[in-house]
């Protein structure tokens, strides 16, 4: 039993911090129909940037969270801006392929500059817990978790209380009315992209934080997560990366108490097809997204 | 006496050249350079610790046959040059690489860093007709293909956990409980199940059971998260936690036994990790009391006319690449005793003609700095016993078999 609630604790924590990784993902898919292959390379690029800020200036990982979100903000506006929005009108199969080649350039502009050594940044406290009962609750991934309620909380108050969040929503529901409302919708897809990097990079600065990272074999698993997750919670809801990275958490977790830890990407896989089939908008997706106007 | 050694070296070389140059019948001529090819990781997973330390024991290894000289064969001193690739830490890669080499007419092959990317060399080297020394690559499996042309120094993965158990039960209280993690690849579920059989053999109980290392407290390769693992030996409370794997496998158990509260009661023990500078950087205070098998230790009696004896060999190496004497990495004794091993079979064989050198090396009986080395007919080297090190105020001391121990080991290390 003490094992069962262990595995659940660590699965809850550790779903905050996969929900983080998601959130942003699932945003720029939901509103720009565009799956985001680059997105793990940019939450690598985010914990290369806090790592540097660490390592030269000893600045703690959650102080430089403000930092990272600013840089990866510019980056992405920039991306969108100057690339992805040549594309935006042509099929997915060509932004899909787009975001797959930003994602090798940045990978390989990665390793070149930091080869492909694994890096983590040092604290105190990252790898410390605390205990209730017979259940151990590791602080970093603890404050990861918040972060992701606090982050998912505040973005779905920017969505529905604010007037760029109105306009995001509105071009993502039907972009030729949206336009024709005076909202830039260029603009706007530049700024959701900005904000979707900005989350990348806070969530490569927790990874980098509470466990390590490289370029080569981490952006390829936390793009393959964001995209489970984002199908699993499902699109259209600010909430659903949340509830999905705390499923698949749970899932990863509690899975490998019964299988080996070697399954962890098949236990994924099957949670997310056994979810599709029952709830094919995922857990708590809007259908309507499935069927947008995209002029 | 290293600095003489160096010293002495140096003017063997010096003589060599003079007397080559001045054409005396008795003595060997400077023939062509002799090319050995290795692969080995500078990035990636192994990039930062295993492969570093593997191509720093190529290099000295060049380094001290250039210094002596070079190798002698065929009336000629021959210059030896090192060609090393990066693999990436990626077995696939070591294996393109390997072909490059054989496009560019390179036969004598010194193996990558590990066991994954050893097992992907050896069908290569044996299809393109080269002749590979494995100094790394510990994993029994390699050598049960039938492959002819694989050689390899080191002792097989079987005795990495049954040399830890080994000391364990030398040592008072012995642990009555143990927990095995094991990596997925075929090098750690190998030394896993060998040093399962070995703690049930001494009287110890394996928990969860013996066989978890194959569900449970199986990890994947390389992972930096194996929660499950611990979560699964949770609760169990085992007297020493094993992890069977490399250094991401061991240095997140230490550190995520902490964020998960899975403490075991006398001490952790690892394979091929503790004995790393990298481990205890990774870890720091943590990495205290932990015990880890290893290849060699500078304390064995065992001496060559390359390197010298042991203690010479680590002294000379630690100065050479700025390591402390404390922190000595086995791994580069390994690839420094592959290289002998390839250079003498070469001298034996009076050619660099890969059938004569590899003929040489099935027949080579050697003792060097690293101890004996003999293949059986399948490739391995089965003479060489393995040795258990603790890490003691962030030095290797080591602490098994009991006459080369230089001090008693701290235990229990968890207090």
């Amino acid at each position: 039993m003490s094992q069962f609630l262990q595995a659940a604790a660590y699965g809850i924590v550790q779903g905050g911090l996969l929900a983080l990784v998601a959130v942003g993902f699932s945003l720029v898919w939901g509103v720009m129909n565009v799956i985001n292959f680059s997105h793990g390379a940019l939450a690598v690029t985010g914990a290369y940037l806090a790592w540097l800020l660490n390592l030269h200036f000893g600045l703690d990982p959650f102080l430089a969270i403000p930092i990272v979100a600013v840089a990866l903000f510019g980056l992405g506006y920039v991306m969108q801006r100057g690339l992805i929005n040549l594309v935006i009108n042509a099929p997915i199969f060509l932004t899909l392929l787009l975001t797959f080649g930003l994602n090798l350039v940045i990978l390989n502009v990665l390793q070149l500059l930091f080869t492909a050594d694994d890096r983590s940044i040092d604290t105190t406290y990252a790898s410390q817990s605390f205990a209730i009962g017979t259940v151990n609750i590791p602080y970093g991934r603890l404050a990861a978790c918040f972060l992701a309620l606090a982050i998912t909380f505040a973005l779905a108050q920017v969505m529905t209380r604010t007037r760029l969040g109105h306009a995001i929503g509105a071009t993502g529901m039907d972009r030729g009315a949206a336009r024709l409302m005076g909202i830039r919708a260029r603009h706007i897809y530049a700024v959701t992209f900005g904000i979707a990097a900005a989350l990348a990079g806070v969530a490569g600065t927790m990874i980098a934080t509470v466990g390590s990272f490289n370029p080569t074999s981490t952006p390829g698993q936390l793009t393959l997560d964001a995209f489970v997750i984002s199908v699993l919670g499902g699109l259209g809801n600010t909430y659903g990366a949340l509830v999905g990275g705390l499923v698949l958490g749970l899932a990863e977790s509690l899975g490998g108490l019964l299988l080996t830890g070697t399954w962890v990407n098949a236990i994924a896989m099957g949670v997310l097809i056994v979810t599709l089939i029952i709830r094919p908008s995922g857990l708590i997706g809007k259908a309507l997204y499935g069927g947008r106007v995209e002029v | 006496m290293r600095t003489h050694r160096l010293g002495a070296s140096a003017a063997v070389a010096v003589l060599a050249v003079v007397a080559a140059a001045c054409g005396g019948s008795s003595t060997a001529t400077s023939g062509t350079t002799v090319t050995f090819a290795a692969p080995v990781s500078q990035t990636g997973a192994f990039g930062q610790a295993e492969g570093l330390y593997t191509l720093q024991g190529y290099k000295f290894c060049v380094q001290m046959l250039n210094a002596k000289g070079g190798m002698t064969f065929g009336g000629q001193t021959h210059q030896v040059k090192l060609e090393a690739q990066d693999d990436q830490s990626v077995a696939a890669t070591s294996a393109q690489i390997v072909d490059q080499y054989n496009d560019k007419g390179y036969k004598l092959i010194l193996s990558p860093y590990g066991s994954a990317g050893t097992t992907a060399v050896a069908p290569v080297v044996e299809r393109n007709g080269q002749v590979m020394v494995d100094a790394n690559g510990a994993d029994t499996a390699i050598f049960t293909h039938g492959y002819k042309n694989t050689f390899a120094v080191l002792s097989p993965s079987s005795a990495y956990v049954t040399a830890i158990i080994d000391s364990l039960a030398a040592l008072s209280p012995a642990p009555k409980t143990v927990a095995i993690i094991a990596a997925s690849d075929g090098f750690s579920q190998r030394a896993a199940e060998k040093g399962a059989s070995e703690a049930q053999a001494k009287g110890m109980t394996v928990v969860p059971s013996a066989t978890a290392y194959t569900t449970s407290t199986k990890v994947g390769a390389n992972v930096t998260d194996v929660s499950s693992a611990l979560i699964a030996i949770k609760g169990t409370n085992p007297d020493v936690i094993i992890i069977s794997g490399h250094l991401n496998e061991a240095v997140a158990a230490v550190k995520q036994s902490s964020e998960l509260g899975v403490k075991p009661k006398y001490a952790f023990a690892a394979t091929v990790a503790p004995p790393t500078p990298a481990f205890i950087s990774a870890l720091g205070k943590s990495s205290e009391g932990v015990l880890g098998s290893t290849q060699w230790v500078p304390e064995i009696n065992a001496s060559d006319n390359l390197f010298g004896n042991a203690r010479q060999f680590l002294t000379n190496f630690t100065n050479t690449f700025g390591w402390s004497p404390d922190q000595y990495p086995y791994q580069a004794a390994d690839a420094a005793a592959g290289c002998e091993a390839m250079a003498l079979a070469v001298e034996k064989a009076g050619s660099i003609d890969p059938a004569a050198v590899r003929t040489a090396l099935a027949g080579l009986k050697a003792d060097t700095f690293y101890g004996h080395i003999e293949f059986d007919p399948t490739g391995m080297n089965t003479t060489k016993p393995m040795y258990v090190i603790q890490i003691q105020k962030s030095a290797f001391v080591t602490i098994y078999p009991s006459n080369l121990a230089t001090k008693q080991a701290t235990w229990p290390a968890i207090s």
